[in-house]
């Protein structure tokens, strides 16, 4: 549906995107994730045709509409976009907002294809309204309605809820991502949240200064993380010291671990070890003894910070009713799936 | 000491109904019912200048539209050679007031004149109501230009983008996005070019083209039916408050528009398009300053030793004290209006500061109508007062010098200090006030030695600015000045009026040059972050 294909661009010499590669299924939802400045809005604005690449190309449904010597205007691409500041038209009625990109379609589709999407938004009596008269949330399933009523054969939502409050934008996600799935339609994310990238993405990528890290499912992201970055940024987690010992094996301050390490390592090279804080579960029955250096209540969890005898702290996450006090000393299990090492940098 | 202030208030009123008394004896004059000429008027010239100034209304207006609006929506949408110079040089022609093109024109297309003499085809002829709505649009259409470009500009990139991303070309977007979203800016200018239009004197009167504005000052000093003068002008007024409540109204209206973001995207123009649009582009440029200043150059630098005569010194003078009178007198009531609603912000107040303002919107004619009507009753009083207790009479000390002209041009233009005061002061914050009060600073004391400093950039601008429209002033300074006292309008009009078309060329160029600075201010003023 969509592929990208080595996209670069460069502002007054700056790289701002390099070498991107990404494709995306007809149907699928992907997600664009990583630190403000890097890049994913100007990803979005090269999809839709408003920025020009310097290198690379965009192929929408076979047919590039980016690159080549090509530069297919954004009114010509069938691209929908929803962006952050909402920007319904406010001279416009709801029902005229969503019929604005339907100019082409006879008069009786339109009113049928307007009355569709409202119902399915769940305004429905809401047309002849204007946008000043409806909460956030609800102008916000509006400009995706309007996004959407044109049928685009690919749809680009930059940050759309962060206009709106947490607990708004959790309902609202789940909302876009039923709206979505149920019109098939193929859509692109930016977003900087986690929660929300989790909650919708079937494919997630994750930027950062202008390169995409990691371009996988959500689950691999968090548990297969392609680059370091992508192991700091998804999810929280700390880093233990460890050194090769073997294969496939390193040491670290938790005991020997067994899993796959990156290629180019030998015996005796530092790398440092992911750990999240499910990987570490607490067990007083435990022969591995650390001290509790600082808790934090999380409702139904606590989450401990533990100061291994090397010095080396971890995260360590029990259920709440297990009360540890700052300065005791707690007993802890290693329980990991699989070993995520990166070689030390200096 | 607070009390008292609060208490007068009654002063304050006293001073707004001063100024407003010009329009309510104008007002007034139907209280006497319709005047007895009235049907000998209507059958006769009023059809000729109602249609005449609707006439003007309607062509000026639709062309001040047409330029005003498409030229910003070319400036700020599109990148073209030479749209930096264009977006400020397309204010220039604010600088000329309409009788000074108009005069110009006319020499230009006359036959002995160097256009004609250089070209082989006929040059048209201006003189007539036609002629006089072309020169009107000319010097007008900045006002639309500068609104609807700052309506633009201030519009969010994202509205645009939408319309984009749901397939609309670029007429549509313009159409359907753009021109809706920036409607209230373009009607607010709208209303400003009708007034001016309106109001016109200088350029009918020197083409001959009979509208209420010349009509007033024809039944006045022609006919001497000062009753039948005084309602038309009465009637013209109406018009005039019905088109600055448009323009308030629409201004209001403003608030409800889309947040934030980048100014739109400009695309850049390729082929015959980039060569096609600056020159259309330079037309109005070309039409409504350069071709003016050329025509004026070379009539004025062959008379360039005139500039230490007597004559002209004389007319710079005059123009100057006149000027100045009238922008420290502006300033002086603008300070008091504005200071007093910010202690007391009542009603009386209010109303004191909303009174004084509406001088903007009346006609020269009128207000020299209505001038005379105060002034002269007034000089009356004293002198029959005078002479009943043996004094002899001091003449028309009031309605026969130079007071009636500031007086009226005081009127006129009070507005300008008032708002530009009004948004300096909002601009402060009251905790400038609550910090000065609680450190035991009386009200007057605090106006002084806080508000005061703080405000000179308003100050001098707006001293300024009524410096220069006083000095572009013509009608109400035609009729109301001295027997033998002239002024750079004045006299350019009466030169000109005069077929001495070279002659008035001197002091025309003077007004354009006074003319330009607050233009030059105005652009620079536009704000940075909307270069490229």
């Amino acid at each position: 549906m969509l592929d990208i294909d080595a996209l670069t661009v460069a502002w007054d010499g700056q790289p701002v995107l390099t070498g991107i590669d990404l494709s995306l299924q007809a149907g699928d939802i992907g997600c664009l994730i990583g630190p403000s400045g890097c890049g994913k809005t100007t990803l979005l604005r090269l999809i839709a045709g408003f920025t020009r690449p310097d290198a690379g190309r965009i192929v929408l449904d076979g047919r590039t509409v980016s690159g080549d010597g090509v530069s297919m205007a954004p009114e010509k691409r069938r691209v929908g976009m929803v962006f952050q500041d909402i920007a319904l038209f406010p001279h416009l009625t709801v029902a005229d907002n969503v019929a604005f990109g339907l100019h082409r379609w006879t008069a009786e589709a339109r009113r049928q294809r307007v009355e569709e999407l409202l119902r399915l938004i769940g305004l429905a009596e809401m047309g002849q309204r204007y946008p000043h008269q409806l909460s956030g949330g609800q102008q916000q399933r509006i400009a995706l309605a309007r996004a959407m009523a044109p049928k685009p054969r690919l749809l680009l939502l930059d940050e759309p809820f962060s206009a709106l409050d947490a607990e708004l934008r959790e309902q609202i996600s789940r909302d876009v991502r039923d709206i979505l799935k149920q019109e098939g339609i193929t859509a692109l994310f930016v977003t900087h949240d986690q929660n929300e990238a989790f909650a919708i993405a079937d494919m997630l990528g994750v930027l950062n200064h202008g390169r995409l890290h990691q371009w996988d499912t959500p689950y691999r992201t968090y548990h297969r993380p392609a680059t370091r970055f992508v192991a700091d940024f998804i999810g929280r987690g700390s880093f233990v010291p460890g050194e090769v010992t073997g294969p496939f094996m390193v040491s670290t301050p938790l005991g020997e671990l067994e899993g796959s390490l990156p290629e180019g390592l030998s015996r005796g090279d530092r790398v440092d070890v992911l750990i999240r804080p499910d990987d570490i579960i607490h067990n007083d029955d435990s022969t591995l003894k650390g001290k509790v250096v600082e808790r934090a209540f999380r409702g139904a969890h606590m989450l401990y910070t533990v100061e291994l005898p090397g010095g080396t702290r971890v995260p360590c996450l029990a259920p709440s009713h297990h009360a540890h006090a700052v300065g005791s000393a707690i007993g802890i299990e290693l329980e990991l799936e699989h070993v995520v090492a990166f070689a030390t940098q200096d | 000491m607070t009390e008292a202030v609060r208490r007068r208030s009654w002063l304050l009123l006293l001073l707004a109904l001063l100024m407003a008394a010009p329009v309510l004896v104008v007002l007034a004059s139907w209280l006497a019912g319709p005047a007895p000429s009235w049907a000998h008027l209507a059958s006769t010239v009023l059809p000729g200048y109602v249609g005449h100034s609707l006439f003007l209304a309607l062509f000026t207006g639709a062309g001040t539209l047409l330029i005003g609006v498409g030229s910003a929506w070319l400036v700020t949408s599109y990148r073209f050679p030479g749209r930096r110079i264009l977006q400020w040089t397309l204010l220039l022609p604010m600088a000329c007031p309409a009788y000074l093109i108009a005069y110009t024109w006319t020499g230009l297309l006359a036959s002995e004149g160097w256009l004609q003499q250089a070209l082989p085809v006929p040059l048209p002829d201006v003189r007539h109501a036609t002629g006089a709505g072309l020169m009107l649009v000319l010097v007008l259409y900045p006002y639309v230009y500068l609104l609807s470009r700052a309506a633009f500009v201030n519009q969010s990139a994202i509205a645009l983008e939408v319309a984009r991303t749901l397939g609309a070309g670029p007429w549509r977007r313009f159409y359907r996005v753009a021109l809706p979203l920036a409607r209230p800016a373009i009607i607010a200018g709208l209303a400003l070019v009708l007034m001016e239009t309106l109001a016109d004197y200088g350029t009918v009167a020197y083409f001959g083209v009979p509208t209420l504005s010349t009509g007033i000052y024809r039944t006045w000093f022609g006919l001497g039916d000062r009753l039948a003068a005084a309602q038309m002008a009465a009637t013209l007024l109406i018009m005039m408050a019905t088109l600055l409540w448009v323009e308030r109204r629409a201004r209001a209206g403003q608030r409800i528009s889309l947040e934030g973001g980048r100014t739109p995207a400009s695309t850049r123009l390729r082929g015959w398009h980039a060569l096609l649009v600056p020159l259309l582009l330079a037309l109005p440029v070309v039409g409504g300053f350069v071709l003016p200043v050329i025509q004026l150059l070379y009539w004025a630098v062959p008379r360039m030793e005139q500039v230490m005569a007597p004559g002209y010194l004389g007319l710079l003078i005059n123009s100057v004290l006149i000027a100045g009178l009238t922008a420290a007198a502006a300033l002086a009531f603008g300070l008091l209006l504005v200071f007093a609603r910010r202690l007391f912000d009542d009603r009386a107040r209010q109303l004191a500061s909303r009174v004084a303002a509406f001088g903007y919107a009346v006609p020269g004619t009128v207000l020299a109508v209505g001038a005379v009507m105060v002034l002269g009753t007034l000089d009356q009083g004293i002198n029959q007062l005078t002479a009943s207790i043996g004094l002899g009479t001091p003449g028309l000390v009031f309605s026969g010098t130079l007071f009636a002209v500031v007086f009226a041009c005081t009127v006129r233009f009070l507005t300008i200090p008032v708002q530009g005061l009004e948004a300096g002061m909002q601009s402060l914050s009251w905790h400038l006030d609550e910090g000065a009060r609680s450190l035991g600073m009386t009200p007057v004391r605090m106006l002084r030695r806080i508000h005061l400093p703080l405000l000179r950039v308003p100050l001098a601008t707006s001293a300024l600015l009524v410096f220069v429209d006083t000095l572009k002033e013509l009608p109400a300074t035609l009729v109301l000045r001295p027997f033998d006292t002239n002024t750079l309008a004045v006299r350019a009009f009466e030169l000109a009026s005069d077929e001495r078309l070279a002659d008035a060329a001197l002091p025309a160029l003077t007004i354009l040059l006074a003319g330009l600075v607050p233009v030059l201010l105005l652009t620079r003023s536009m704000s940075p972050k909307e270069r490229d």
